[in-house]
């Protein structure tokens, strides 16, 4: 306890906290949208299309990356979560092939391209998080904040009509609700969130905090709403557990988050079995 | 309800744009700085960091036509030998850095902190130096060398890895009454625990961190 109060005089760690439950709380109520649309890997996918963003803007030399990385990646969420199932390729496979695609061809310009030397450190800590988000700086921070704040407005805000573009496009559709324009708003804060989550898990980690929290909570609860609250106090939980565990024992941020998420989805998938919820 | 949707859109985009201001490169120079430098050649340079720790008394330094610069393994480095290829960059302390002569108890201890702190701590030193700047550094990593090949200055830096060896940080470092030449500084690779006052200094334009009167604690 004495080490971890020590810790937390460093004001990076201080931010890497604020901003770590922040990006879990908004990766958990869109988790569960995107594990009932069956979009569960999704943040995987545009994960990758980031990375991919990142690379052309680092090999472009570019002081300010995020002009690159934020259109793109909206972009692509727009045309994976806009189209839906209604083009020749359907969803999962389109986003398997733009997930394998852009990370492909990201590691290939940071091969040929790159102006840096240590492109296995470069790639190593864009996948895995690395310690990013214990270099984070004030503004990051604040940046952070503004946009969480954002999409839990949204979502509070649209709680009702996302409840209704989730279970039934079609019904949702039919009662008048423009399905085209929320699946587009999904798309937005959903390239935000994997954006601002690469920096605390990485992007080949990130699907875990929008399936995880969504998927245990599922386990024990059965209306969205209740499976959305409980969805949000699990991610949050265990991102804090998973931060304050890699800051004392100096294990790496990302996958640290990841595996006690792993460990708090089997206790939820118990207790739900013997309950009877599951 | 559609002017909501509107106004979520527009605030969605302008915080997009307004993203870009945190960007971490804008807060480092276009240039790299020398620790860049040795953490690359540390991660690239094998054989020929392997050669150099075995005859840790010779150094070669390239200069700019190409020639080389052998400085002789005498053990002790003559004025005249290390003006040959001593450069020009300005060492000259801040006011309050040399009012510390950084004996004290560190007032950055990072030989009690794990990896992820080590490597994070660094990383803001290096990222936001002024507030770092006089204060007392203890620091324990391996020892790296590099020169300038344009003037033929030796640096030395003490580099940490994180925890999956891919990534390294350190910092510059100048022996208190030792001129930077392999013969008074600690073989390349080896481990060392350095401790001393945290500056910076600017070479062409550029604003580089060091650690000043630093001594290597055993």
């Amino acid at each position: 306890m004495e080490k971890l109060i020590e810790y937390l005089q460093f004001p990076f760690v201080r931010y890497a906290i604020i901003v770590g439950v922040l990006i879990a709380l908004c990766s958990s109520l869109l988790g569960v949208t995107l594990v009932l649309k069956r979009y569960s890997f999704i943040g995987d996918g545009l994960s990758h299309v980031a990375f991919g963003a990142m690379a052309i803007a680092a090999c472009a030399n570019l002081t300010n990356e995020m002009v690159i990385i934020l259109p793109v990646t909206i972009l692509s969420a727009i045309l994976l979560l806009k189209t839906g199932n209604n083009t020749k390729i359907k969803g999962d496979a389109a986003i398997a092939m733009i997930s394998v695609g852009a990370l492909a061809f990201g590691y290939l310009m940071m091969n040929v391209f790159s102006t840096s030397s240590n492109v296995s450190g470069d790639v190593c800590s864009t996948l895995f998080g690395s310690m990013s988000i214990l270099t984070l700086d004030s503004e990051e921070v604040t940046l952070c904040v503004i946009l969480s704040v954002i999409v839990v407005a949204v979502f509070i805000i649209f709680y009702n009509r996302i409840f209704d573009v989730t279970f039934d496009e079609n019904f949702a559709r039919a009662v008048g609700t423009k399905v085209s324009k929320y699946n587009l708003m999904i798309a937005i804060v959903i390239a935000v969130i994997i954006v601002l989550a690469m920096n605390l898990v990485g992007s080949l980690l990130i699907s875990a905090l929008v399936i995880f929290p969504a998927l245990s909570s599922m386990r024990l609860f059965k209306s969205f709403k209740s499976v959305t609250l409980f969805s949000a106090i699990f991610s949050v939980i265990c991102s804090l557990s998973g931060m304050l565990i890699s800051i004392l024992a100096g294990t790496p941020v990302g996958s640290t988050i990841v595996a006690v998420q792993v460990v708090a989805f089997f206790i939820c998938f118990i207790i739900g079995k013997i309950t009877g919820r599951s | 309800m559609k002017r909501i949707f509107t106004l979520f859109l527009i605030s969605a985009m302008a915080c997009g744009v307004l993203s870009g201001c945190s960007d971490k490169s804008t807060r480092t120079t276009g240039k790299e700085n020398i620790v860049d430098q040795l953490a690359k050649e540390a991660m690239s340079e094998t054989a020929t960091d392997k050669e150099q720790t075995e005859s840790p008394t010779e150094a070669v330094a390239s200069s700019e036509n190409g020639d080389e610069l052998v400085i002789s393994d005498s053990g002790d480095t003559s004025d005249e030998e290390y003006d040959k290829v001593k450069g020009t960059y300005d060492k000259t302390a801040y006011p309050e850095v040399e009012a510390n002569d950084g004996t004290g108890t560190p007032e950055i201890d990072l030989t009690q902190m794990n990896s992820t702190m080590v490597y994070s701590e660094v990383y803001n030193m290096m990222s936001d130096p002024t507030e770092y700047r006089a204060k007392t550094v203890k620091m324990k990593g391996t020892c790296t060398m590099t020169t300038d090949e344009n003037t033929g200055d030796y640096f030395f830096a003490c580099l940490i890895k994180d925890a999956t060896a891919c990534c390294s940080q350190g910092i510059e470092f100048q022996l208190v009454g030792k001129k930077p030449v392999p013969e008074d500084y600690p073989a390349e690779n080896s481990e060392i625990t350095v401790q001393g006052v945290f500056d910076t200094y600017f070479d062409q334009g550029y604003e580089y961190c060091t650690l000043r009167y630093a001594r290597l604690v055993e």
